[in-house]
């Protein structure tokens, strides 16, 4: 953007500004566009596999909403590992929808036994932040693994990300090993606890935490970073907070705290431990933190509306979303300044940026349809103005219409095509799109050009008619 | 059944490699033509576990039609207005090249049928055009009042065309440029041709209201059965080889069909997703 003052603004198109100078209006500051990128194979791929992911989800009117909100992630997870190496800033974007996506889902659609969040929360760290299992690989290729530089780093990262096994592997070799091990072999994991109930684990992990604390106090490490090892398994925050640069981002240290601190923490308190987290990274937010943040205080109006204005490129994201948060009884009806919901309103944009591009237009239509206050409407205006390159395609554009109840629109592609067919002389071809637009007046004229042309030319149109 | 992603290339047309002696052996092999964007020409290498991208041209025009000569060689057709011309591409080694081009009068190639000595294109303009794949310029040409969707060679010397007013002509490629017959149904376009294996006077074709047509050519008055599985319009029909009274349609409903034509009622089917 210019930082020019006295700068005025014209719409070119949807997506288009047009900055000039006010003072001199033939001095143009250029042209800001946020058109969305449909061009490349990663977009292509989540906007096709995300329709059929919609069209079950409309089918199904809301039930197994999981299923479907798991497959929705597995497209853009797809996508990421698939596609990613075609189009970096576009990786990138879909990475984001996904972690959106996967708080989202956590906290929003996942039946959480007894409410306990944080195993899928470690799941979620384990998939976006792999650094650590790759770093474990590389050091496991040297003679002596603790020379590799970042052993400790990966050993902490390790613990983190609740990776017990592997740490207490790479623990086994260091001088305090054997007691570090000692405590970790013996931490009860929530998810290694089925069958019992959770007052169990809790009396469990009290009991380990107590035993680690009371070692704490009492042995003496050889090594520093061993000290720091078991101020974790204690639960020491000011330990978190020193090695925060490993976890990177506030969720992450949040979600490792809460490993050793609170792992029966709920959905419904969550928020609470992620604005303190959040302080720790002052410096460093940015709009997809009050995003999540949002998500963790259950405010589904302020993700979407969050998502909409962090992603103006496109409305795949709000639109599946939102779709799929009203089908969780999770985003209500309420009619907004739009009005209609935001459900609705999300989905209209998403279709809007389809319905004009060549190979998406059939598909914007199956969004509209699902739009019940004004999709029918919005389809009326944006069916006339889909350029009809050829004959398939303007019968597809018409078959479509007939199935969706536009006959009026119908028939006026039919008039658009039969008048293109008389302009070239094809009046054979002008005479079937005017019999599909019931155009009486338009038969006529072309039966008589048709009468003519045997009269000049003893050549006649053979057409067996209904 | 097995579902593989083809990276988000937009597909108009695939078409299996036929089996030859040399080129490529053991796995199967197809072409795709795409459109929009991606325009491109692609050679796959496709088992029942995965798909994998062997070769990728580009194309300059949206691609519409493909047909295989031999083993080794096969057609594309596109919309292309300028050049109005068909590419021939030979394979050789897993790899695609492009070996010459065909004029054309069809600014909107439809479709394109071949033999191992011919290829018939037609197009919107209502053209039919016969080539050899030596010759640049057609040596049989026709045209009709209507846009045609669909063709397929038949018996030795002729072709037949399905146009858009519902009516399947036989040009014989010997006899002038006037159909040798017509098969006149309801104004419903036709959008796809097959011509029975073993008893080459029982033709199918499907239309875009969802019905398939079976004609007997002696007898040209009546269709001999119409039958209505599809929802939408049925984009292409092929008798199978070996059961050749076994039909195969599939629809822009996501579904794909078989049919007993022996029995005249459909047996069964797979119901796909998408278009």
């Amino acid at each position: 953007m210019s930082t020019k003052s006295n700068v005025g603004a014209v719409w070119i198109n949807e997506s288009k500004l047009l900055l000039y100078s006010k003072s001199n209006p033939n001095e143009r500051f250029g042209i800001e566009s946020w058109e969305p990128n449909f061009t490349s194979l990663i977009n292509k791929y989540i906007i096709f596999e995300g329709h059929t992911v919609f069209c079950d989800v409309q089918q199904s009117n809301g039930s197994d909403v999981q299923s479907h909100s798991h497959a929705y992630r597995s497209v853009l997870r797809a996508a990421i590992q698939e596609h990613g190496s075609e189009d970096e800033d576009d990786k990138k974007l879909i990475a984001l929808y996904e972690l959106i996506w996967s708080f989202c889902e956590v906290l929003f659609i996942e039946h959480l036994p007894g409410g306990c969040v944080l195993p899928y929360l470690i799941e979620l760290m384990q998939w976006h932040f792999p650094q650590p299992l790759e770093t474990l690989n590389d050091i496991l290729t040297f003679e002596e693994p603790m020379d590799h530089p970042k052993f400790w780093d990966c050993v902490m990262s390790l613990l983190f990300q609740g990776h017990i096994q592997e740490a207490s592997a790479l623990i086994k070799i260091t001088p305090d090993g054997n007691e570090l091990n000692s405590f970790l072999d013996k931490m009860p994991l929530l998810q290694n606890f089925s069958g019992h109930s959770l007052s169990e684990f809790k009396l469990s992990w009290s009991m380990w935490q107590e035993n680690c604390k009371q070692s704490l106090e009492s042995t003496h490490f050889v090594l520093d970073q061993s000290s720091d090892i078991m101020e974790i398994l204690c639960g020491n925050l000011d330990t978190f907070i020193k090695y925060k640069d490993l976890a990177q981002t506030w969720y992450h240290l949040m979600t490792s705290y809460l490993l050793y601190s609170m792992p029966t923490v709920t959905v419904v308190t969550l928020h609470h431990h992620a604005r303190d987290m959040m302080g720790v990274y002052k410096d460093y937010l940015t709009p997809l933190d009050e995003i999540l943040f949002s998500a963790m205080e259950f405010d589904a109006h302020a993700v979407l509306t969050q998502c909409i204005s962090q992603f103006r490129n496109s409305w795949w994201l709000a639109a599946h979303l939102a779709d799929i948060l009203h089908r969780a009884n999770q985003l209500d009806d309420t009619e907004l300044q739009y009005g209609c919901s935001l459900r609705e309103y999300s989905l209209l944009q998403y279709a809007s940026e389809l319905i004009f591009c060549e190979d998406l237009w059939n598909v914007g239509m199956d969004y509209y349809m699902e739009c019940k206050k004004f999709g029918k409407a919005y389809l009326e205006l944006a069916i006339p103005k889909i350029p009809l390159d050829s004959q398939n395609k303007a019968l597809q554009v018409w078959s479509a219409c007939q199935k969706h109840g536009l006959s009026e629109i119908g028939a006026s592609i039919c008039r658009v095509m039969s008048s293109m067919a008389k302009q070239c002389d094809n009046l054979g071809l002008a005479l079937i799109w005017s019999l599909q637009a019931k155009d009486l007046v338009s038969v006529t004229s072309i039966a008589e050009k048709i009468l003519d042309n045997y009269i000049e030319n003893w050549w006649i149109l053979k057409l067996r008619l209904p | 059944v097995s579902t593989q992603s083809t990276g988000g290339e937009n597909i108009r047309c695939v078409k299996w490699v036929p089996l030859g002696n040399n080129v490529l052996d053991k796995a199967s092999y197809c072409v795709t033509v795409g459109q929009g964007s991606n325009k491109n020409v692609i050679l796959w290498e496709c088992d029942t576990d995965n798909i994998a991208l062997l070769d990728k041209k580009p194309i300059e025009s949206n691609g519409t039609s493909l047909a295989f000569l031999n083993s080794k060689t096969f057609v594309t057709g596109s919309d292309d207005a300028v050049n109005k011309e068909l590419k021939v591409w030979a394979i050789s080694e897993s790899r695609i090249s492009s070996s010459s081009t065909l004029k054309t009068s069809n600014q909107n190639t439809t479709h394109i049928s071949s033999t191992e000595k011919a290829v018939a294109s037609v197009g919107e303009q209502g053209f039919l055009q016969v080539h050899l794949p030596s010759q640049s310029r057609p040596v049989y040409s026709a045209k009709t009042e209507m846009c045609l969707n669909s063709s397929s060679f038949y018996l030795t010397h002729s072709v037949l065309v399905g146009s858009s007013a519902g009516q399947v002509h036989c040009f014989d490629t010997r006899q002038g440029t006037s159909p040798s017959s017509t098969l006149s149904s309801e104004l419903v376009s036709i959008l796809s041709i097959a011509v029975h294996t073993t008893q080459p006077f029982i033709i199918a074709n499907s239309r875009s209201d969802g019905s398939l047509l079976i004609w007997d050519m002696r007898n040209n008055k009546f269709p001999l059965a119409t039958f209505a599985g599809h929802a939408s319009a049925i984009w292409e029909v092929q008798f199978e080889k070996e059961k050749s009274d076994n039909l195969y349609t599939s629809s822009e409903d996501g579904q794909l069909l078989m049919w007993n034509g022996a029995a005249l009622s459909g047996v069964g089917g797979v119901a796909g997703r998408g278009r």
